[in-house]
């Protein structure tokens, strides 16, 4: 990702297209969110989020348990590129993730 | 857990493995079987060319700046929405603009960090019965790979949160559920093998 940027920065008069939908969008508080899936094992979901977030054993166990029990946890809260960042993390983790506004 | 019983275990740095050759067997058909869905997407979108590594290669960073350029369709088929999905579900207004966006630019990876976990898997599981152990690195690489196998099966058979072991089998609905029971309680025993490697 960080090297496509990086192409795409060298093309000035193509930067503004690929800026011109999403980069308006809200410059507040972002936030990433995983879902439950009917997959996911909830250990597996608790060592993901202690391995990426470095959550201490008690805050990944009552994420997963938000997510399992709520449908839907908070896990990461920052800019917008943080979070889709984070989301992205998470996606090649195989969790059901996506980031919006706060 | 028992020893006896189990597939996966921490032992010093490394991770003991104990599997049958018929249990390998299966498990590297999954993996090559979700591998094979994700080259085919790869080629549905036109990403089987490498990105221009050498910026001075004028045509080749051309040719990546276009494709990085081009909005990528979300994916059809089910099993592939659930291996790369989507980054957005909110409805704000730039909600569908910024997805595309995540798409554009993190699916051409997350694919091949997927296939890379898979061949790495695949290499792992390659040499398990004459060296039946693995570093933590690959014991992660499994886990993600079993990981996606088992989003794949779930997705194909509609597993949902309260789908029951098969009692009986009787068609291959029943078997592949079977197997996707078998998945679960082989990543179960590796994620716990991983945790206490990994994070004590």
């Amino acid at each position: 990702m960080a090297r496509l940027k990086e192409a795409v920065k060298t093309a000035p008069q193509q930067q503004q297209t690929v800026e011109s939908d999403a980069a308006v969008e809200h410059d507040g508080q972002w936030v990433a969110i995983v879902w439950n899936d009917p997959v996911n094992l909830m250990t597996y979901v608790t060592y993901v989020l202690k391995k990426l977030f470095g959550y201490d054993d008690p805050t990944a166990t009552k994420l997963m348990l938000d997510v399992h029990q709520k449908g839907k946890a908070v896990v990461a809260t920052g800019t917008k590129e943080s979070m889709e960042h984070d989301t992205a993390r998470l996606h090649a983790a195989g969790l059901w993730a996506t980031f919006q506004p706060a | 857990m028992s020893r006896s019983s189990a597939h996966f275990w921490p032992d010093d740095d490394r991770l003991e493995v104990r599997i049958e050759p018929f249990e390998t067997q299966l498990l590297c058909e999954l993996i090559g079987q979700v591998r094979a869905l994700l080259m085919e997407r790869a080629t549905e979108v036109g990403a089987g060319q490498p990105f221009a590594v050498e910026l001075d290669d004028e045509e080749a960073l051309i040719a990546s700046l276009e494709s990085a350029l081009t909005p990528l369709p979300p994916p059809s088929d089910e099993v592939i929405a659930r291996l790369l999905p989507g980054g957005r579900m909110d409805r704000s207004e730039h909600a569908d603009a910024s997805a595309a966006e995540f798409r554009r630019l993190t699916e051409d990876d997350l694919r091949r960090t997927k296939i890379t976990d898979a061949d790495k898997a695949l290499e792992a599981l390659g040499r398990i019965e004459s060296e039946p152990t693995m570093s933590l690195t690959e014991g992660e690489q499994l886990l993600r790979a079993i990981n996606d196998v088992r989003l794949s099966l779930g997705a194909r058979l509609n597993v949902e949160e309260d789908t029951a072991y098969p009692r009986k089998i009787r068609n291959e609905h029943d078997q592949a559920l079977a197997v996707y029971f078998w998945t679960g309680g082989l990543q179960e025993e590796l994620v716990e093998a991983v945790m206490t490697l990994d994070l004590g």
